[in-house]
């Protein structure tokens, strides 16, 4: 709490300044910012910004310039900043789980993460992939995230929430723009982007890199020292030490625009990248992994395609791939594990001179062919409807191990690829979908949205999903919407068809995961500089799809649990003065185990964050920014007591038009050094959470010239 | 026929004498300038777009000096005696206080003159400020039954605009009531007896960009609330007004203002009479607020929408 005294402190001291020294006099800023009505209006009209149209879920829209403002270099730091969504961290590569509204899972694919419209879920585990390794934020243009289900709209995996990340295009790039950061853990960064029209075509290249040793907090213990190690009474655990986050990424894009018509391609390279916690949640300092996500896709957008009818149609093809550079240790050098084959009756096996190996690798694709028109023909209706298919399909499955099955009794290193005993055979997914929706203006001020949306699919079925939004326009300044909305979730092909796995076993006779929500959003938006919103949801997830016990040896997918959970969300922007703007938001929810009527835990049930944009001197920003993360209970059947609050403050100050072209920024996070935590899986065998990182800083120049 | 060669000869003589009369004349033109005010993004960005509108007018890339705020008058003076400069366009506010140190036997036209410092000038200016009558053709498009207009104006400011908007509606079956007001308490006062009015189905108010008469914080809150209530047309030239409620305005398209700073420069060169001191800007934007204009009840559909440039509520 003393952080947050001494931040709202600064805060009071920052605005009394501030408003002596906006109103000191009126100068020819202050004329246009009348003229225009705010900088961002300046932007929107001068075209160098692209208003964004009215969002019909409820939704949060962070821009370039947000992102530039608090400082943010990654994704996952954008996104903790908004209401009602938490970024967890999973052992496994430390990868980010996108919590929203009390929604937690490890594996984390009940959020679909869309990269201009095309989803980056992948079939095998249905989230972002192990080897994910974020994604650095120099590229974007916007994020749009919509809390709550929007499967009627976005199909399958738009179940807790959506991410849409928009990249910058031509316009948005006009010109070249470059930049080099280091920081803290020997993080070297580096982008060079350029836009122009050439022969009238509108071109947008894009090139990004980051190389890291990434941080490396120590964790007293681990899967090997709790357990295998006091069973068997070896000593092989690499516990106490650090966890191992080092990788490299590298970002290409490209997008060429003429017309109606748009082709994009891109690369998301993530090389060398480490496995965090390990991936039997016991340390490994020698794995390292790949991942290739290779993407293009051509779009055909006619807004005025005739005087009713917008059109847009689009073919997009993914491939993406989870390879094995170096060992993965599922437990290190000496280890001794129990027989997977017969835990209680076989003999154990070991010690492994190598530690236990296990590599699994993935290669998968998928095509989607869809179109969308919209008619507004009728008066008082737009009437949106749409159809399309998408076939995905894990073209090649490759495993390494040396444990059993199949006997092993030498304990080397075998290729089990394309037998009976690898992981995951190679199967394929064809989707069928259509949708309707209608927005009608009811009467002055009371709009209805109503759509539904039908899924086919080969392997579990069919789905329907309707969605209802009634917006009132209460006053002038008001807006209330009251939303209903039901998502599904498709099984991944992990909970579908692992095999092999005795932790986890695949189920094919799974149905999909169910959400139910309503919500009721209030958004006021005042003069005086204030735009208040207040969200109000209650939402009852259905068939939980768990690996569960079905045998003493035998984990199974199984659709089994429920949760149920109500909470809110409260956001305020404040516009002290020209030259400051206070952001700021608090939610809170309560979510709830069905079957033992207590808290589902992993989730904070209160999260605050604040910050203030404050132009100091003329060219000069700083933006202070706290977050408080509430208690975390634990899960029903964790003994452990709740997980601790913590609280994160950075700072980042930036001088911008340096010498007309260049800016200069430097960026504190965690200026107070406190110990955050993130809550990890009991049944992983980890008795301690994760610690995330702490005090750290960066330098950054910046070059941009048209 | 040697008569007629001879002629033929003559005549293309003095077609070639002409043209190259003519492009000495195109090469003696004045050497042209651009003041214009050194601001940081994205203000940068107007005035940016109005010197690439000077550019096109003049179908060329005059000099520029980027004035800061702090400048002295030897920036200016060695300037244009370094360049050669012989006409100026001075830009803003910063601009046009900077002409007092340019030779008075000098071209000058000032560009994007905005409301507050209006009051000036000796130059032909051009201000950031849309055609009344512009302005009351897309309120008759939009909603035909608005025949009364109402607006508050400061007379040191813009009086000019008042007369303007008076010569320009008398042919048409619009009525306009003006009313003076020289500070925020008085405009208030006159807002509140205005929206008092039983009857308000057949008005409009007019908001003029002058933060001496309406403020964003307290006096446009107050129209726009009321006009909610009362189902009353508001309109202005501010698109953030729109953005807030106000139902549509007309803003300046930069580059095209840069082009008629550039022909009226032009002009005054060549010395074609130069009739008004202050012009409205030509090139206009549109931007409307379609939640407003569903609570007014007007049937605006989506092919209307694709009028304008810009079309709010936005999400953010």
């Amino acid at each position: 709490m003393k952080y947050l005294r001494n931040f709202l402190f600064c805060l009071v001291l920052m605005s009394n300044f501030v408003l002596q020294n906006s109103f000191a006099e009126e100068n020819e800023e202050d004329d246009l910012y009348d003229l225009y009505g705010g900088e961002q209006m300046i932007s929107i009209a001068t075209g160098s910004e692209q208003p964004i149209s009215k969002a019909p879920a409820v939704a949060s829209v962070i821009t370039a310039a947000d992102i530039k403002s608090m400082g943010a270099r990654y994704l996952n730091e954008v996104l903790e900043t908004v209401p009602g969504l938490h970024v967890a961290f999973s052992p496994v590569g430390y990868n980010p789980i996108y919590t929203f509204r009390g929604i937690y899972t490890d594996i984390n694919p009940q959020v679909l993460v869309l990269i201009n419209g095309i989803s980056i879920n992948e079939l095998f585990l249905g989230n972002r992939s192990q080897v994910w390794g974020g994604m650095q934020v120099e590229m974007i243009s916007r994020i749009e995230i919509i809390r709550g289900p929007g499967s009627a709209v976005y199909g399958a995996d738009a179940f807790a929430g959506v991410i849409n990340i928009v990249l910058k295009n031509a316009d948005d790039i006009d010109g070249t723009e470059s930049g080099i950061r280091y920081g803290s853990f020997n993080t070297k960064e580096g982008w060079l982007f350029h836009g122009g029209e050439y022969a009238g075509f509108k071109v947008a290249l894009m090139a990004e890199f980051l190389k890291t040793d990434g941080q490396d907090e120590d964790v007293d213990s681990d899967a090997q020292s709790v357990v295998l190690d006091p069973l068997f009474g070896t000593n092989a655990s690499l516990a106490p030490g650090p966890t191992n986050n080092g990788r490299n990424n590298l970002d290409l894009r490209a997008e060429i625009q003429k017309g109606f018509w748009t082709l994009r391609g891109g690369l998301q390279r993530r090389d060398d990248g480490e496995v965090g916690f390990g991936l039997g949640s016991a340390l490994d300092d020698n794995a390292e992994y790949k991942s290739d996500r290779w993407s293009a896709d051509l779009t055909y957008h006619n807004p005025n395609f005739s005087e009713d009818w917008d059109v847009q149609t689009q073919v997009s093809y993914f491939n993406h791939s989870q390879e094995v550079i170096d060992d993965t240790r599922l437990f290190p050098p000496g280890a001794i594990i129990p027989d997977p084959r017969d835990p209680f009756f076989s003999p154990p096996l070991g010690p492994f001179t190598d530690g236990v190996i296990g590599n699994p690798e993935v290669w998968e694709s998928r095509w989607n062919y869809n179109f969308n028109f919209l008619f507004t023909g009728i008066q008082d209706h737009a009437i949106r409807f749409g159809a399309g298919y998408i076939h995905s399909e894990i073209y090649r499955v490759r495993e390494q191990k040396n444990f059993p099955p199949p006997d092993n009794p030498a304990l080397e290193l075998i290729d089990v690829s394309d037998t009976d005993f690898v992981f995951l055979p190679e199967r394929h997914r064809d989707n069928k979908f259509g949708f309707v929706q209608d927005v009608w203006s009811l009467a002055n001020d009371w709009e209805l949205t109503a759509g539904i949306r039908y899924d086919d699919y080969n392997d579990f079925g069919d789905t329907w999903n309707p969605r209802a939004a009634l917006v009132w326009s209460a006053t002038h300044d008001t807006t209330v919407k009251f939303l209903y909305g039901q998502a599904f979730r498709a099984p991944s092909f992990a909970e579908l068809y692992n095999q092999n796995n005795p932790v986890a076993t695949g189920n094919p006779d799974l149905d999909p995961e169910e959400m139910e929500t309503f919500e009721i959003a209030f958004d006021t938006r005042r003069f005086t500089g204030f735009h208040i919103g207040l969200n109000l949801f209650y939402y009852k997830w259905d068939d939980i799809i768990e690996f569960v016990p079905v045998s003493p040896t035998q984990n199974q997918a199984q659709n089994i649990g429920e949760q149920k959970g109500f909470g809110g969300e409260f956001e305020v922007e404040w516009y002290v003065s020209n030259n400051l703007l206070i952001t700021s938001n608090y939610a809170y929810q309560h979510s709830e185990d069905q079957e033992t009527k207590s808290d589902s835990g992993n989730a904070p049930r209160h999260q605050a964050y604040a910050r203030a944009d404050w132009e100091f001197l003329p060219l000069w920003h700083l933006t202070p920014q706290i977050n408080y993360v509430g208690e975390r209970g634990r899960p029903p059947g964790d003994p452990r007591s709740d997980l601790d609050a913590y609280t994160v403050v950075d700072l980042t100050l930036r001088r911008i038009a340096l010498f007309d072209k260049w800016e200069l920024a430097g960026g504190i996070r965690n200026l107070f050094n406190s110990s955050p935590e993130e809550p990890t899986d009991l049944n992983l065998n980890i008795s301690n959470d994760l610690p995330l990182e702490r005090r750290n800083g960066y330098v950054e120049l910046r070059l941009r010239f048209e | 026929m040697l008569k007629i060669i001879y002629k033929l000869f003559a005549y293309t003589q003095i077609a070639f004498m002409c043209c190259l009369l003519f492009s000495m004349h195109a090469y003696a033109e004045p050497k042209v300038g651009i003041i214009i005010p050194e601001l940081r993004a994205p203000y940068n960005e107007i005035y940016d777009a109005i010197s690439d509108g000077i550019d096109k007018g003049l179908q060329g890339t005059p000099e520029r000096l980027l004035l800061e705020k702090d400048y002295s008058s030897e920036i200016i003076t060695d300037w244009l005696s370094d360049q050669g400069i012989e006409s100026i366009i001075a830009l803003g506010s910063l601009g046009q206080k900077s002409t007092v140190y340019l030779p008075s036997n000098m071209s000058v036209v000032l560009g994007a003159v905005l409301s507050s410092s209006s009051e000036i000038t000796e130059y032909p200016s051009i201000a950031l400020i849309a055609n009344p009558i512009e302005q009351f053709n897309l309120l008759k498009k939009l909603d035909s039954k608005r025949t009364k207009i109402v607006v508050v104006y400061n007379p040191s400011k813009n009086q000019w605009l008042i007369d303007l908007a008076k010569q320009q509606i008398e042919a048409s079956k619009i009525q306009l009531i003006a009313y003076q007001a020289t500070d925020i308490k008085q405009s208030a006062r006159i807002y509140d007896e205005v929206l008092r009015t039983e009857n308000l189905d057949t008005t409009a108010l007019w908001i003029m960009q002058d933060r001496s008469v309406v403020d964003s914080r307290v006096v446009l809150p107050f129209i726009l609330e009321k006009a909610w209530q009362k189902n009353v047309v508001v309109f202005s030239g501010s698109p953030g007004h729109v953005k807030n409620g106000v139902l549509f305005c007309l803003y300046p398209n930069n580059i095209e203002h840069g082009e008629q700073a550039a022909n009226l420069l032009l002009k005054e060169i060549k010395g074609f009479p130069v009739e008004d001191k202050i012009y409205p800007t030509k090139g206009l934007q549109k931007a409307i607020n379609s939640r407003t204009a569903e609570h007014l009840g007007l049937s605006i559909t989506r092919s209307d929408l694709r009028e304008f440039d810009l079309v709010f509520p936005l999400s953010n």
